[in-house]
């Protein structure tokens, strides 16, 4: 069971034109873990995340799922692996009800093992509870707040019942209450059977939560280690504060 | 940063041609043109007409081919300009082109100006113009909607024109413009060397002003200020505009531009082909093969492609005899091009970012007992006025004789085939402009199950025309999945013109025999339908049985996915959907459901016509009216309804003695012109009629408190609301709020019942915030 990590991605590098969006990176993300990948703007994290989803093809190196290079495997094949994400900027099905957005998903969720009889409305109810959205569940989304909206986004990719979840800034536009309420349910919901990698810009979700953070820069990898490492690296303290 | 800094630098004017390195064509473009060529060796083996190749012979067609592919030029970079300044696709191009060239026979043919002069004054006046008109009027509004509606909206316009011109300039008469400085007026050699044949100045002419035009184009775009303006305005309207460009300014300049290119185009190819409406449709989709043969950007290659359709287009009718069955063939060149180059391209990546579905309309599910009960009202009304069980002295079906109730059939047997849009492109957001295609196809293969000329046919083998046209759809939807909106829309089109072209006029395909195919009275469950009333009912109930199944199949998780797809291609792959198989099911399904009605539109008919019964503008005249009529809702096809309604209404007039003015303006204006204007007005009310129509008649059903509540909420809201621009001489409205919280991630507020407020302390707040609160 120990071998392969949940994740490795290994030497990828990705260019769009004249611009070297990652250089040589390599990261790791482990089961009932919360790592997280922090760094400036246009440092390329959105940018691995849609190398690893599959929505953009790296330029070279390899992306391993559970031991498995997944370089060629299209979106959906990689999400039926157990991929979930979540986006930076809103993608929810904005015409659907909050109910349908992760019915959608529950009806094509990745099922653990033979015993798994759940009925996708189940598990559906289940999210919506645990999202506390089900005030709203009958809503279309296009017409819920933001906040609201990346729950059920969030809400979404778990219905996938996923091993490994990718969430790309969760609490952009949300409240300081909520930033809070997420940052509690991502740590509810990390198992032996589920990883987290998180994109974050609120250090206090990343520092509360994190048991692995990985620094990007410019494309480069500048510094891995524990929260507290991390704080006192001078090299990520450059990064974020320009000095020197 | 680095990137916007590193191109800014680079040389403007190169781009046009370092577009595609060599290396980096795509493998794609191989196989089509390896795929092309072959098919054109093929063809030529086959059909070759046995004309001895002399080189004046093959001189003169390759003269002529350049001279007509550069027309065709003159129109596909108009095309280009637009779609690149505007970001709008104009499927209305080729049709302002045949408007003008009428415009132009008006003045010198038929009033007798001075050729020059009337050049003048269409190609530099009226052109300019209308494409200004047209801007203002139409095209800016169409910024802000759905990607779709862009598309039917200029398919409407072209629509609308074509059948304008055609009511202007009726076919009673052959217009022919002569070649300017005569027929006969040409040079034979060239410094002193014999060409073998004459070279029309009108033709050398033609060449030279397309050649020129292209350079004059790509200089504009790439070399003086206001061409980088108008590049930069189709990127980011905003930002242009801060930096100092006017972009409706921009726009309409780009408009007048390609609305000129059009009329030039359509006067200088008037003297090869005959002057009328029908003969001029072809230029339509040459000029979008053309276009997209240049990736919809690329102006040389757009000049490239439509130097070789002219050419290919004038060997072909040199030297190839196709005999009755494929009489069209030559005219064909440009759909079967388009195609190929559509199939060709190279997979679309899925996008992220576009999400445009807050620009949809709100969307309340049909109940299942709300459709059955809708479909059984209206049977109802069908037997009670068939039978004359109600009459009011207005119905009477013995007085009005049969017509009425034939043209209710045939209206019927369109509304099924309008169906067919509805879960494709109202639910999936994929777009077909070939419906009727499918339904012909779906005819045909009745034909051949249920035998030709039989007075009675099997109603059973309409489930085995379902179950063929399925995987036909699917077949056509395979290369159309790898692609998105606009160039889906041109595949289909191009699909739709090559049927018409190539497959319903053989002979085998409709039978042509004693004045068409006939379709024999349908035989099912024991009751032969023979009866024009018995008919109609038979095909209610084959409409309620499809509306009432489009219902179930919205709600189940297809219908779910299908909306999910149109809402984030990106997000549905990352929860598991298989994008393109999505796409194939939706298609296949669509398909299936045209080919159904296709069945009994045909025997509606009772004969069809393998050449008028499939003309392409038919087909898009569905597309229009279901999209007209709301196009994500089942009841949609019904709205087909309208035409031989209004048509009857004018017979019934006619014979009451009524108003004559009332009669010609129903029978010349508002059945030819209808569908176009209707689904031009989608460009200000993108919910569709039923939706209005069902909005006013909602509140009146018991079991509809959300109508109620919903109405009485926007009757609040909208008091204070005015137009204007956004946010500066008017309030932002509740959804512009919901954009701009989530553009600017503001989620401070909270959405209370009955309106917003602020949500907590003052100083995150915003104007908009503050402008919001004072509305409501």
């Amino acid at each position: 069971m120990t071998a392969a990590p949940l994740l490795e991605v290994q030497n990828v590098a990705k260019r769009f034109g004249g611009v070297q969006a990652l250089t040589d990176t390599n990261l790791q993300a482990e089961p009932d873990k919360i790592t997280s990948l922090i760094g400036p703007n246009g440092a390329g994290k959105t940018t691995l995340f849609n190398i690893i989803s599959g929505l953009l093809p790296a330029t070279s190196g390899s992306v391993y799922f559970k031991g498995r290079r997944i370089n060629n495997l299209s979106v959906t094949r990689r999400s039926r692996m157990g991929i979930a994400r979540t986006f930076q900027k809103l993608e929810a099905f904005n015409s659907l009800s909050a109910r349908d957005n992760i019915k959608v998903a529950a009806e094509r969720r990745r099922r653990r093992d033979h015993h798994d009889h759940h009925n996708p409305n189940d598990i559906t109810d289940e999210l919506l509870e645990k999202a506390s959205l089900s005030e709203v569940a009958d809503i279309t989304v296009g017409t819920l707040p933001t906040g609201t909206a990346r729950l059920v986004e969030l809400a979404r990719a778990l219905a996938m019942t996923p091993s490994l979840l990718l969430l790309d800034e969760p609490s952009s536009g949300l409240s300081e209450e909520e930033t809070q309420a997420v940052a509690q349910l991502l740590k509810s919901i990390v198992s032996p059977d589920l990883g987290i990698l998180l994109v974050e810009h609120d250090m206090s979700i990343v520092m509360s939560t994190s048991t692995e953070i990985y620094v990007l820069d410019f494309g480069l990898i500048i510094a891995q280690g524990e929260p507290e490492a991390i704080q006192n690296d001078p090299m990520v303290r450059a990064a974020y504060l320009g000095a020197n | 940063m680095r990137k916007a800094l590193d191109t800014s630098k680079a040389p403007l004017g190169k781009a046009t041609f370092a577009k595609i390195p060599l290396s980096r064509i795509p493998f794609g473009a191989l196989a089509a043109s390896a795929l092309g060529t072959a098919l054109l060796i093929l063809i030529f083996w086959r059909y070759w007409g046995g004309n001895e190749v002399t080189y004046t012979s093959f001189a003169t067609a390759t003269f002529i081919g350049l001279a007509v592919g550069s027309l065709y030029a003159m129109y596909a970079t108009g095309l280009v300009v637009v779609y690149k300044t505007t970001g709008i696709f104009n499927f209305a191009q080729g049709a302002i082109g045949v408007f003008n060239a009428f415009l132009f026979w008006e003045f010198y043919v038929n009033r007798g100006w001075h050729a020059l002069l009337a050049l003048a004054v269409v190609v530099l006046v009226i052109a300019p113009l209308e494409g200004v008109l047209l801007d203002i009027a139409v095209m800016r509004r169409l910024r802000n909607t759905l990607p779709v509606m862009q598309l039917v909206a200029t398919v409407a316009l072209m629509v609308l024109i074509l059948a304008t011109t055609g009511k202007i300039w009726q076919q009673d008469s052959i217009r022919q413009v002569n070649f300017f400085f005569g027929r006969g007026a040409g040079v034979e050699s060239i410094f002193g060397w014999n060409l073998g044949f004459k070279l029309l100045y009108h033709r050398l002419i033609t060449i030279g002003t397309a050649i020129a035009l292209a350079i004059f184009l790509s200089f504009l775009l790439y070399r003086t200020r206001i061409g980088t303006a108008m590049r930069a305005v189709v990127d980011n309207r905003g930002l242009a505009a801060l930096n100092g460009v006017r972009p409706n300014v921009i726009s309409s300049i780009a408009w007048a531009l390609g609305s000129s290119l059009a009329a030039l185009g359509g006067i200088l190819i008037a003297p090869e082909i005959q002057l009328d409406p029908i003969n001029l449709n072809i230029l339509i989709i040459t000029a979008f093969a053309a276009a997209t043969f240049g990736a919809l950007k690329n102006l040389p290659l757009t000049v490239v492609g439509a130097l070789l359709i002219g050419l290919l287009s004038q060997h072909i009718s040199t030297w190839l005899k196709f005999g009755s069955d494929f009489r069209f063939a030559p005219d064909a060149v440009a759909p079967v091009l388009l195609f190929i180059v559509v199939i060709a391209l190279p997979k679309a990546q899925l996008s992220i970012g576009r999400v445009a579905s807050h620009l949809k309309p709100k969307e309340r599910l049909t109940h299942p007992a709300e459709a059955i009960f809708g479909v059984a009202v209206l049977i109802f009304m069908i037997l009670v006025l068939s039978k004359g069980w109600l009459n009011f002295g207005i119905w009477d079906p013995g007085a009005w004789g049969q017509a009425p109730l034939n043209s209710a059939l045939v209206a019927m047997g369109l509304a099924l085939i309008g169906l067919s849009i509805v879960p494709l492109t109202g639910w999936a957001g994929q777009i077909n402009f070939a419906p009727l295609a499918f339904a012909g196809f779906g005819a045909f293969l009745y034909l051949k199950f249920a035998g030709i000329g039989q007075e009675t046919t099997n109603g059973y083998w309409i489930f085995l025309v379902a179950l063929v046209c399925a995987p036909m759809g699917a077949l056509i939807a395979i290369p159309a999945s790898r692609l998105q909106g606009l160039y889906l829309a041109l595949g289909s089109l191009a699909f739709a013109q090559g049927m018409s072209l190539l497959f319903f006029p053989h002979s085998s395909i409709i039978p042509s025999a004693s004045g068409g195919s006939h379709f024999g009275d349908i035989r099912m469950f024991g009751i032969t339908f023979d009866t024009r009333e018995t008919f109609l009912l038979l095909i209610f109930f084959a409409f309620g049985v499809i509306v009432v199944g489009l219902v179930f199949l919205r709600r189940s998780r297809y219908g779910r996915r299908w909306v999910a797809l149109n809402d984030s291609p990106a997000a549905s792959a990352t929860v598991g959907i298989d994008v393109n198989l999505t796409k194939v099911i939706v298609y296949a399904v669509s398909a299936a459901i045209a080919g159904v009605g296709g069945v009994f539109w045909a025997t509606a008919n009772s004969t069809l016509d393998g050449v008028r019964s499939f003309d392409v503008i038919n087909g898009l005249n569905i597309v229009l009216l279901v999209v007209a009529a709301g196009v994500s809702i089942p009841m949609a096809g019904i709205f087909l309804v309208f035409i031989p309604v209004f048509d009857n209404l004018a017979t019934r007039l006619e014979e009451l003695g009524s108003v004559n003015w009332l009669v010609w303006f129903i029978r010349e204006i508002s059945v030819p012109l209808g569908p176009g204007f209707l689904a031009l007005g989608m460009v200000f009310n993108p919910r569709g009629a039923l939706y209005e129509m069902g909005r006013g008649f909602a509140p009146i059903l018991p079991w509809r408190k959300d109508a109620r509540k919903e109405i009485a909420q926007e009757n609040a809201q909208k008091a204070d609301l005015e137009f204007g621009e956004m946010g500066l001489d008017r309030p932002f409205a509740p959804n512009e709020i919901i954009d701009l919280d989530r553009r600017l991630r503001i989620t401070d507020f909270v959405v209370p019942e009955g309106g917003y407020r602020r949500h907590d302390s003052a100083e995150t707040g915003t104007e908009a915030a503050t402008a919001a609160g004072d509305t409501t």
